[in-house]
């Protein structure tokens, strides 16, 4: 009778302890491993099995989906969208979220940091120059190691310019047009002109003619700036070209 | 002093009781089966417009036991924030046929859906937001089976397939 009570009382613990547990990692907040270099150095700085990090993530933000730019999320993703299991806090005051499944199977997890929300608008560098918006009920993730990282430039709403980030714009102006052409980018068909500088001649983006997708039409009549041909790749503001370009023109009226 | 020593524990004993008790509605409510309220014109004439009450169960999803034909309860792909119900018309690698615009045309589209995700239609095609518009969703926004209708209690029993305004989809 004695061992009998002993056993239904480690039984009953065990099954409230699971329980309450059960509820707390649902709910609340719950301890994640990270495995992988993807989101180096903020998490696995060194590539080594031995020493993955743990993260703590909260839960809470998933009751009214609140997330913003720089969080760090947990997903599981399927295809071209993302779902949010959970949000978590690390360290530096980041919030750490856990990215979707691989697209072939939607039980895996992934650690990714948001970089844009629903309504922002990101370039792609994905083999062609295009600018998306993301649509609602989306985000773009991104690891923050980019050479090892599989992420939305691969898999999701895809919208990075060939130099990284673009932008669209209704007026540009100091710019020449040049020949029009048809050019296929990931969000289909489009027809448009490369536009250039008028001081310097160096290509700058290209303004969207027609759009031949009927969800991409409000592109039609307005212009790309891509961000890498305006400021240079160090974001200089090709300073020091510009001077030595004025000082040549200079010369020239002499 | 024993008394007040006894309250406490007694206390304890209750505390811990509904603790116990809020864990498990939250298990069975997560992993096993919810009640979910359905309003909106979009699934007429399966559910009704003022809001039916219904049991889904969260087995199935979580298996990969979904048909096509089932009711399903899923995470809207437009507004996370909301749980929408709708009929499983198809899932990967099916290809499905539908009517763009079946209030002004007969136009019709034929798509094959991807990898990890299913196609999702309202019962009533002219009044439905679904992956006529949206496109496919992906399979992990699936949250539920719905199996059983609770309110209004004439139409009390289970439900799915069998209703199918088509069976041979």
């Amino acid at each position: 009778m004695g061992t009998r009570n002993l056993l239904w009382n480690v039984a009953n613990k065990y099954f409230t302890f699971g329980l309450v547990g059960l509820t707390v990692s649902d709910r609340y907040a719950s301890i994640v491993p990270v495995r992988g270099g993807s989101m180096a150095p903020t998490f696995n700085p060194r590539a080594s099995t031995f020493t993955d990090d743990y993260v703590l993530v909260e839960k809470f933000c998933l009751q009214k989906y609140k997330f913003s730019h720089g969080d760090v999320v947990v997903f599981r993703c399927s295809g071209d969208s993302v779902i949010f299991v959970s949000v978590s806090f690390g360290r530096l005051h980041e919030c750490i979220a856990i990215l979707c499944s691989s697209p072939s199977n939607h039980k895996e997890k992934h650690i990714k940091r948001i970089i844009a929300l629903p309504g922002d608008w990101i370039g792609t560098t994905h083999n062609s120059y295009d600018v998306v918006k993301i649509p609602e009920g989306h985000c773009w993730v991104e690891g923050d190691n980019s050479a090892s990282s599989m992420d939305s430039r691969s898999f999701g709403p895809s919208f990075h310019s060939r130099h990284g980030k673009a932008y669209l714009f209704d007026k540009v102006v100091n710019v020449t047009v040049g020949e029009q052409e048809e050019r296929l980018m990931i969000t289909g068909l489009h027809t448009v002109v490369d536009i250039f500088c008028v001081g310097c001649g160096s290509l700058v983006g290209w303004k969207y003619e027609a759009a031949h997708e009927k969800s991409q039409k409000y592109k039609e009549g307005r212009f790309i700036l891509e961000r890498f041909m305006v400021l240079g790749p160090d974001g200089s503001n090709y300073l020091s070209s510009q001077e030595s370009q004025v000082s040549g023109s200079d010369a020239d009226d002499v | 002093m024993s008394a007040y020593m006894s309250i406490v524990k007694e206390a304890w004993n209750q505390t811990l009781l509904v603790a116990k008790f809020l864990c498990g509605l939250h298990f069975a409510n997560t992993y096993l089966c919810t009640v979910g309220l359905a309003y909106g014109p979009s699934m007429l004439p399966t559910f009704n417009l003022t809001g039916d009450l219904f049991l889904a169960e969260r087995l199935s999803p979580r298996f990969g036991k979904m048909r096509p034909g089932d009711i399903v309860l899923i995470r809207s792909p437009e507004s996370p924030r909301k749980v929408i119900a709708k009929r499983l018309l198809g899932m990967e690698g099916d290809s499905v046929t539908y009517f763009v615009d079946p209030k002004n045309s007969t136009r019709s589209e034929t798509v094959v859906i991807p990898e990890g995700h299913v196609w999702i239609e309202g019962d009533n095609i002219y009044l439905s937001r679904d992956s006529r518009k949206f496109g496919p969703v992906p399979y992990s926004l699936l949250e539920g089976k719905i199996f059983w209708k609770v309110w209004p209690p004439k139409e009390f029993g289970s439900m799915g397939r069998s209703n199918m305004k088509d069976p041979d989809l």
